[in-house]
């Protein structure tokens, strides 16, 4: 089909989607850990307003980000649990053995709970408006430092661009070879751990094969291309550094004097 | 085993942001024992629809009888092999679906999953070597050992091996040389003959003309035409609307007809076409 | 006019195989010329396009490809010269979009960006893929990847182009696509084309045609010597065109038609000659 969204990526033109993909990255990891500045109702509620704010931006509905959580609940949910039952102090109004539940381990639950929301929502919004494509050429550039100690970026950076390429043709082909095998009475997600083992053996071989044909076609295709390594080679596709970029790093040194002059 | 679509629509990824409709309300009816062929672009929705016929893909809404059984939306995954026995399915480029260590065991893996025992299997899959003329001394060999059309063969002995009721093939003979493609349409011919019923996705008219009783054309998901291979090789404008070329025959039959030549049906096969003209030209040999 | 392509005495064996795969291949191909290599599979006529651009080491013989010995030093050098479109239309795309892709062997020249630029907006343009520069090669359909992959060559501005079973998995309209851009390409760049085929609406656009059997040269000819006698293509693994089966069948019902290979406007001039005799 070649149509399936790969990661979680949603087309825009929002001016979330326009920024460079290095920013958005760095503006993350600056937000992930500047959230442990936060310690108190004023400051997390400054990192909920900026959150909401570029999810807005981003026009994608809300929805998407609820659904980010999801997989996370159960994480979530026993971390807060072991927080709220666990912390020591403040007066406790119920206690059963070693557990308590006081009005200040309520509060540092919630906060708990507030952070693992933000991360998730901040991250959500890195993958939802950036294309793989985008990010495997912001951390090839940001590992660009490392060729110092001889790191293969580039390497790596073409071999993370070709595995994403690649992924909906390998996908495709698991369908194709599925079904082909379904049709010969292979019955998928029935029947003893053994037999569904089993079954699967008919679908690694071909797609194996199939990987490797792909892989051999692929290096001869580079080669008769000239492909010598990456030494001495120019680059086609650049990332462009605008002044919008550079606002909204301004705007995470400004949030984080706001957080450290309202934290407690 | 008779086939009837009614009013089936099938939408990709119904529910994501990508939904997009591979089949929009078709209806037709495929009679026992007869041979038809599926034409239109690629992408058109020719395999989407082929894979309904056996549940690999299920309606969005509308049904589909094949012999006894009704699929519905609602059909349930479970129940589906005695559907898949019937109805045998040889995919494009089928050599992919190749895995076992040796052919003999690749060919006697369906009738195995369809609860035939082993030593009937492996019987089973010796004949079907002999069907499509692959010599006994294969059968022990890798079938990743041998040459891409001795693959495409061992993986059409594996489909036939279920013995099926239908057989459908989409673009079976793609990639093969010009002897290759000829064999293997033969057999198909053969098989119809004994009463197979067969369905053909094909891009090659001339192949489509020559065995074909009854046309489904498809363009952008729908059915827009179901007909007699002489209808529809006959109805040019129709053809060029939907992106479909004529037989070879069919194109020589419209040039001669330019010099002056007239036919009462443009043919559409070589055996009509030299019928007619050595009607037209009678007089000269002999 | 000295040759562009030349092999003299090339044989070449693979690996764990007891027979070599090419024998003694003596071929010379004229620039600006358009060859077919014909054979049925397993002729080693895939095994000859990797031989031309040293993607495979013969075992001895000497190639020459425009002037230049093929050898270890000139190796990449030859290859620059020398674009190939491959069979799989899925199995040879490196960039993520349409125009990165054309960019790829321009990047591998370290050629500087700004001209870069111009020459993928060239090279899309010569295949009419410039509008779908942005998208991704794998949403386009098996015709359009194939141009695709010609842009990627002709950026490179080569002097040949080897077609390697390039059309045999696109349906006929990709097909007759393709072979209308190559031929045009042939045409107004000068470029020669080595294709690998045994489509027969490829092989009808070839000055010549060289059949290749069980890694032996058997024929050199042009395509209306090799059709001329239909008898003896099927052993080469062609099926005779359909002017020459039709003319064939015609004839062997007693029709006094000329035996000489004809096209398609030929036979139907002739036949209606005949009729109107009647």
């Amino acid at each position: 089909m070649g149509k399936m969204i790969i990661g979680r990526y949603l087309p825009g033109k929002s001016l979330i989607h326009q920024l460079d993909p290095r920013c958005k990255f760095i503006a993350t990891f600056i937000f992930v850990a500047i959230v442990f500045l936060a310690n108190n109702w004023q400051t997390y509620l400054a990192l909920t307003i900026f959150v909401l704010s570029a999810v807005l931006l981003s026009q994608v509905s809300l929805s998407f980000f609820i659904k980010g959580v999801r997989p996370m609940i159960f994480l979530i949910i026993f971390t807060v649990a072991l927080q709220m039952l666990f912390t020591p102090g403040g007066h406790p109004f119920w206690q059963w053995g070693i557990f308590s539940l006081s009005a200040l381990s309520i509060r540092n639950g919630l906060f708990i709970f507030m952070r693992f929301l933000l991360i998730i929502f901040i991250s959500t919004l890195l993958t939802i408006t950036t294309t793989p494509l985008q990010m495997a050429d912001a951390v090839g550039a940001i590992l660009k430092p490392l060729k110092i100690v001889h790191f293969p970026v580039e390497e790596v950076a073409l071999m993370l661009s070709i595995a994403l390429q690649f992924i909906p043709l390998l996908s495709d082909e698991t369908t194709k070879i599925m079904n082909a095998q379904r049709a010969r009475g292979v019955d998928f997600g029935d029947g003893s751990i053994l037999r569904q083992i089993k079954a699967i053996i008919p679908i690694l071989i071909p797609l194996f094969v199939s990987s490797f044909n792909i892989a051999y076609d692929l290096s001869i295709a580079m080669e008769s291309r000239g492909y010598q390594g990456s030494e001495n080679r120019s680059k086609y596709r650049q990332l462009k550094w605008h002044f919008q970029d550079s606002l909204v790093m301004l705007l995470f040194i400004v949030l984080t004097i706001i957080l450290i002059i309202l934290r407690s | 085993m008779a086939i009837t679509f009614k009013d089936v629509t099938h939408v990709y990824q119904a529910d994501g942001p990508l939904a997009f409709e591979g089949l929009s309300h078709v209806s037709f009816e495929i009679p026992t024992g007869s041979f038809s062929a599926i034409i239109g672009q690629t992408g058109s929705g020719k395999s989407t629809l082929v894979q309904h016929m056996n549940a690999l893909l299920k309606p969005t809404s509308g049904t589909i009888q094949i012999g006894k059984r009704l699929i519905t939306p609602e059909t349930k995954n479970k129940h589906l092999k005695p559907l898949r026995q019937e109805v045998g399915m040889v995919f494009q480029f089928p050599e992919q679906q190749l895995f076992a260590e040796t052919v003999l065991e690749d060919i006697s893996f369906g009738p195995q999953n369809f609860g035939v025992d082993a030593a009937t299997a492996k019987k089973i899959a010796l004949q079907m070597l002999e069907l499509v003329k692959l010599p006994a001394s294969v059968a022990d060999k890798s079938p990743f050992d041998l040459s891409g059309g001795q693959m495409r063969r061992v993986a059409i002995a594996g489909v036939l091996a279920s013995k099926p009721q239908v057989l459908i093939l989409d673009e079976p003979t793609a990639g093969l040389d010009p002897q290759g493609h000829e064999e293997l349409m033969e057999l198909f011919a053969q098989l119809h003959q004994q009463g197979k019923t067969i369905i053909l996705i094909s891009h090659q008219m001339e192949d489509v003309a020559q065995y074909a009783q009854q046309v489904l054309v498809m363009d952008q998901a729908h059915l827009v035409r179901t007909a007699s291979p002489q209808s529809i090789f006959n109805d040019i404008e129709f053809l060029n609307q939907h992106h479909l070329m004529q037989p070879e025959s069919t194109q020589f039959a419209q040039e001669l007809v330019q010099k002056g030549f007239e036919f009462a049906q443009l043919p559409i096969t070589e055996t009509q076409i030299i019928r007619e003209l050595l009607k037209q030209l009678g007089g000269l040999h002999g | 006019m000295n040759p562009i392509i030349s092999l003299k005495d090339v044989t070449f064996t693979y690996d764990n195989a007891n027979k070599s795969a090419l024998n003694k291949i003596n071929l010379t191909v004229k620039p600006q010329q358009w060859v077919a290599i014909v054979g049925l599979n397993g002729s080693g006529k895939s095994t000859l396009a990797k031989l031309i651009n040293g993607i495979l080491p013969a075992d001895s013989g000497t190639i020459t490809v425009a002037g230049e010995k093929l050898t270890e030093q000139s190796l990449w050098n030859i290859r620059r010269k020398i674009g190939i479109i491959f069979q799989n239309p899925d199995h040879q795309f490196v960039g993520a979009t349409v125009e990165d892709d054309v960019a790829f062997g321009l990047e591998n020249q370290n050629m500087p960006r700004k001209q870069m630029v111009q020459r993928v907006a060239w090279a899309l343009d010569q295949v009419q893929m410039s509008a779908f520069k942005n998208k991704a090669p794998q949403t386009l359909s098996g015709g359009q990847k194939q141009r695709v992959a010609i842009a990627g060559v002709i950026a490179l501005q080569p002097q040949i182009i080897i077609m390697d079973e390039s059309t045999s998995m696109l349906d006929p309209n990709g097909r007759r696509d393709i072979l209308k851009i190559i031929r045009k390409l042939q045409q107004q760049l000068g470029i020669t084309i080595l294709s690998i085929t045994h489509d027969l609406s490829e092989i009808v656009e070839a000055d010549q045609v060289v059949i290749l059997k069980r890694g032996i040269i058997e024929k050199t000819a042009t395509v209306a010597e090799i059709f001329a006698d239909p008898t003896r293509l099927t052993a080469w693994g062609l099926r005779p065109p359909f002017t020459q089966r039709l003319q064939l069948s015609l004839l062997q019902a007693g029709v006094l038609l000329t035996k000489k290979y004809q096209t398609k406007q030929g036979l139907a001039d002739e036949l209606w000659q005949l009729r109107s005799k009647m």
